[in-house]
């Protein structure tokens, strides 16, 4: 017979290191993330699920954290903004978004580079509909779309690598 | 301290289980006295949460319950789904796609990808939102939704399922294990299509689902009732009513603004922060024959 419990002991790999917290209940993985594991890059915004400022990768699937509890997370392998790349690195897609003026403020930066480094990895030349598709649950109050698709097409095979 | 009035401030005393055992879970239900919640994807759940609307003494996540997980099941004469399928992976399956393309064209418009990653089909309908995406296809494809109880379960058809917005006739220790699904007879054909206020992720303004197997025709309708509506028209009626409104040559259009009036006159829809009454009435026709052109066309009526 199992038990509800108010505390959850919770063990999660992120960016490809194992950590044990004990999380109440209601805990969010977005805010076990910021709060117990001090990785901010995952951004805080709307809670509702709407704009895609708390995307992260779990279990190789894009999802917003800000609807996944902490104790949903445990067993769970985990990659946030902190984790794509190499350190002190950015990615292609990082560097294409402020060579190309994709960031104004930063704030939905985070959740836009999670979604564009998932896309290319899974999609090294998508068409300009499915760039558009995939990034549609990322809003962005400053209006860098154009900026952000066009960042993203310039390294579909486009460049000689 | 300017407190964030979309948190929920009663975080102390919710307690959170995650069973294995199909009958560890409804022993939790039955022990919370319908004072605990179901979690599957939890996109509706942590929202309502977050907000107050939903105060629980406990959260039951269900996703470890093998009896209520995801997958897709050809059976004889019908596909179950089990009720932890994702959208992503009902949206993905070759078999979904086949045979039921409008369910699959709802699935792929549920909220983001993010969303769709989580959300799972039970969930959908259990939360048993008028807009809900995934009903009207459903509904129009006679969906039956499977249960489990201490007593044993039940099998309750998804036109009865819905009671009032959010709201469903499941007890509060009962567990969707699936939803059944019949396959449609050769010569079918349905779609979907969906009024938005944006491109992106939102929720339905209005929605149309059309469903022609055999001698009938089935037009689901979201969005514009407190729950979601089916309605069923006669097959040759109906194709040869769009043929005369809306084919080559002299239109005469009559029959089918009759149709459209008989089922158009099922639906109840109010204005709320999404769309005005009128748009709704005005818009519920419009995709009503634009969703009805590609079912036809599907089913090889045009």
């Amino acid at each position: 017979m199992s038990r509800a419990d108010d505390f959850v002991d919770v063990a999660v790999v992120v960016n490809g290191e194992l950590h044990h917290r004990r999380v109440s209940a209601t805990r969010t993985l977005l805010d076990m993330l910021r709060e117990e594991l001090d990785l901010t890059g995952t951004k805080r915004c709307c809670l509702a699920g709407e704009c895609g400022a708390c995307t992260v990768q779990m279990d190789g699937k894009l999802v917003d954290s800000c609807l996944v509890l902490a104790a949903e997370a445990d067993g769970a392998d985990v990659v946030t903004v902190e984790g794509l790349g190499r350190t002190g690195e950015l990615t292609r897609f990082q560097q294409a978004l402020l060579d190309g003026g994709g960031v104004q403020c930063g704030y939905c930066t985070p959740g836009q580079v999670v979604v564009g480094e998932a896309l290319l990895a899974e999609n090294p030349a998508p068409t300009l509909a499915e760039v558009r598709e995939a990034f549609s649950g990322n809003l962005c109050r400053c209006g860098c779309y154009p900026q952000i698709i066009e960042a993203l097409l310039s390294l579909t095979g486009v460049d000689g690598k | 301290m300017v407190r964030d009035r979309r948190e929920a401030r009663r975080v102390m005393g919710v307690a959170y289980a995650r069973p294995v055992a199909m009958g560890d879970a409804l022993e939790l239900l039955s022990g919370f006295g319908g004072r605990a919640v179901l979690l599957a994807g939890g996109t509706d759940l942590l929202v309502k949460l977050r907000a107050g609307a939903l105060a629980p003494e406990a959260i039951i996540d269900v996703k470890s319950v093998r009896e209520a997980g995801g997958g897709v099941t050809r059976l004889d004469n019908s596909v179950l789904l089990g009720a932890g399928t994702a959208m992503t992976d009902l949206v993905q399956s070759g078999l979904m796609q086949e045979l039921f393309p409008a369910l699959v064209e709802a699935a792929a418009r549920v909220g983001s990808r993010q969303i769709r990653n989580r959300a799972t089909v039970a969930g959908n309908l259990c939360n048993a939102s008028p807009a809900a995406d995934t009903a009207p296809p459903l509904l129009t494809y006679g969906a039956q939704v499977v249960t489990a109880t201490p007593e044993g379960g039940r099998v309750v058809e998804l036109g009865d399922l819905f009671c009032g917005p959010g709201r469903t006739v499941l007890g509060s220790a009962e567990l969707v294990t699936g939803v059944e699904v019949p396959i449609p007879a050769k010569g079918s054909g349905s779609a979907f299509g969906r009024v938005t206020r944006r491109r992106g992720s939102d929720i339905a303004s209005v929605s149309v689902s059309v469903a022609i197997a055999g001698e009938r025709v089935r037009i689901g309708m979201g969005a514009v009732g407190p729950t979601p509506v089916v309605v069923t028209e006669e097959r040759w009626a109906f194709g040869s009513a769009f043929r005369s409104a809306c084919g080559s040559g002299v239109r005469s259009p009559a029959a089918w603004e009759a149709i459209v009036d008989r089922v158009v006159g099922a639906a109840r829809p109010i204005s709320d922060v999404r769309a005005g009454k009128e748009y709704r009435s005005a818009m519920l026709r419009v995709m009503i024959e634009r969703v009805s052109k590609r079912a036809l066309l599907r089913a090889g009526e045009i």
